[in-house]
């Protein structure tokens, strides 16, 4: 890499509680790949599922209240989460596609904005940006064999006019990346099945069920772990996991990564700056098995 | 189902949701992909394709009393998925803005509750305060008991802030609020 890339990051409310670990993790890998991160001051809720679920207008202000003081900068705004990465592509799209949108978004908000800032998800820069060569380059453990499910969930993949992927049913982005750390990703069809995150708390057998179909589909295919990209999709994965158990009376014993903790674990980093003693579900036997495979000369 | 005579039909309810059309809600002829892709269609007194119709024959006070547009998820399968590019989730969204407190279904009414103490929080602190949250919900859905046992597991493993955690710009978020409730449709 000849020079330092540099992003607006938008981490948003759950990156700063539940899913802390996705944050440190994208924050450690991103420094490890020569990636710069500089967090949007004073951000606000990106208004989620509450906002688009009750006043249309209050759902483009809020992400765009965060676009408007980012375009002061200018850099690509990087999103982690999935649902504020959504809220974010779809407010700018508004504005951008339509000037009587846009004046009143301005009015409200009170700054000028005209869309044209490039909302980016962390996974997509990754990918493209910092590239599948690079990150090859860094790994220094090996994850041979070891089978991935990736989960990308709703809101990376769909709508279409959203989606960072060429193919909203079938993505490939996640998988890729896990290639390219050497890891195995495994063909599975609930690749971007809901698991249930808009109703965590208001309906959780819900979400249980959901859930529930999506990790005993991923131990199905043969998997090993989970890999995600949406903080509300790891918490229902992980943080229910035992819930889904109990309710239907079989072990899963599915650890349920951020795609960039096991990034993290293949560059050698510190498994606290991952944030891995944060995960619910127990990874102790992958990362033996990690370990163990490390150190045998046969290396990758 | 046979084909609509739109001569005979008051188009007047998909007009009021969705006044420029650009939802799409008259494009619908009911092939069901939307619904056969639905992960709450067990859930539901109404399947995606059916609320799209209830809205194109104009029952509105059903469509608005119906529990189906609180238990969408909001997934986007539907509309990425709809051959006619009908915007489903976003008909859903335009029938929770206008639907009234008391036509809330019970079995539902949680949604709607949750909602708007989301919203509150979010307009106070311009982040989200999870552990208060969580509480105002749990006092108003008089739900105190489920997923308390998670809560010191997940303080140990930081994943709940004790303190919340506060944006500077909460006086421009209450003008963004202002407005736009007041602006919005309701």
């Amino acid at each position: 890499m000849t020079e330092k890339m540099s992003y607006t990051f938008y981490p948003g409310c759950s990156l700063h509680s539940t899913a802390r670990d996705y944050r440190e993790s994208s924050e450690a890998v991103c420094a490890a790949l020569g990636v710069e991160l500089v967090e949007l001051p004073d951000w606000v809720c990106c208004g989620a599922t509450a906002a688009h679920a009750t006043n249309e207008k209050l759902a483009l202000a809020l992400p765009l209240e965060n676009l408007s003081r980012a375009a002061e900068v200018g850099r690509d705004v990087v999103v982690a989460c999935a649902a504020c990465f959504n809220r974010f592509r779809v407010a700018n799209l508004a504005v951008r596609n339509d000037r009587v949108v846009r004046a009143e978004m301005e009015e409200i908000v009170g700054r000028p904005y005209d869309g044209s800032l490039r909302v980016r998800h962390i996974l997509e820069i990754l990918l493209h940006d910092v590239g599948l060569v690079s990150i090859r380059r860094h790994v220094r453990k090996s994850l041979r064999s070891l089978k991935v499910a990736c989960y990308y969930g709703c809101l990376l993949a769909r709508p279409r006019e959203v989606s960072i992927f060429d193919d909203p049913e079938n993505p490939r982005l996640m998988d890729d990346c896990m290639d390219a750390i050497g890891a195995e990703p495994i063909e599975w069809p609930h690749k971007t099945e809901c698991c249930g995150a808009a109703y965590s708390l208001t309906n959780p057998d819900m979400a249980i069920r959901l859930s529930g179909d999506i990790l005993f589909m991923a131990k199905e295919a043969g998997a090993d772990c989970v890999a995600v990209a949406c903080p509300l999709c790891q918490s229902n994965l992980d943080l229910r996991q035992r819930d889904i158990e109990r309710q239907r009376n079989e072990v899963l014993g599915l650890p349920v990564f951020y795609f960039t903790q096991l990034m993290g674990i293949a560059f050698g980093l510190s498994e606290r700056s991952l944030g891995i003693q944060r995960l619910v579900v127990n990874p102790v036997e992958v990362l033996k098995r990690i370990a163990e495979q490390s150190r045998s000369p046969a290396l990758r | 189902m046979s084909a609509l005579n739109w001569q005979k039909i008051d188009t007047g309810f998909a007009r009021e949701l969705d006044p420029t059309g650009q939802l799409r809600i008259l494009s619908c002829y009911q092939c069901k992909k939307c619904s056969s892709g639905c992960p709450m269609e067990r859930d539901s007194d109404l399947h995606p394709h059916q609320i799209i119709r209830m809205v194109q024959i104009g029952r509105k006070e059903e469509t608005l009393r119906s529990k189906g547009i609180w238990t969408c998820v909001s997934c986007q399968t539907c509309v990425t998925r709809c051959p006619m590019d009908v915007n489903t989730p976003a008909v859903i969204d335009a029938l929770r803005a206008m639907a009234s407190r008391a036509e809330i279904p019970k079995s539902v009414r949680q949604v709607s509750l949750f909602n708007r103490i989301f919203l509150e929080w979010a307009k106070r602190l311009g982040r989200i305060y999870e552990l208060g949250m969580m509480g105002t919900f749990k006092a108003g859905s008089l739900n105190l008991f489920s997923d308390m046992e998670k809560f010191p597991m997940m303080l140990r493993k930081g994943k709940l802030r004790i303190l919340p955690h506060l944006s500077r710009r909460r006086s421009n978020l209450r003008r963004v609020f202002k407005r736009t409730i007041k602006k919005g449709p309701k």
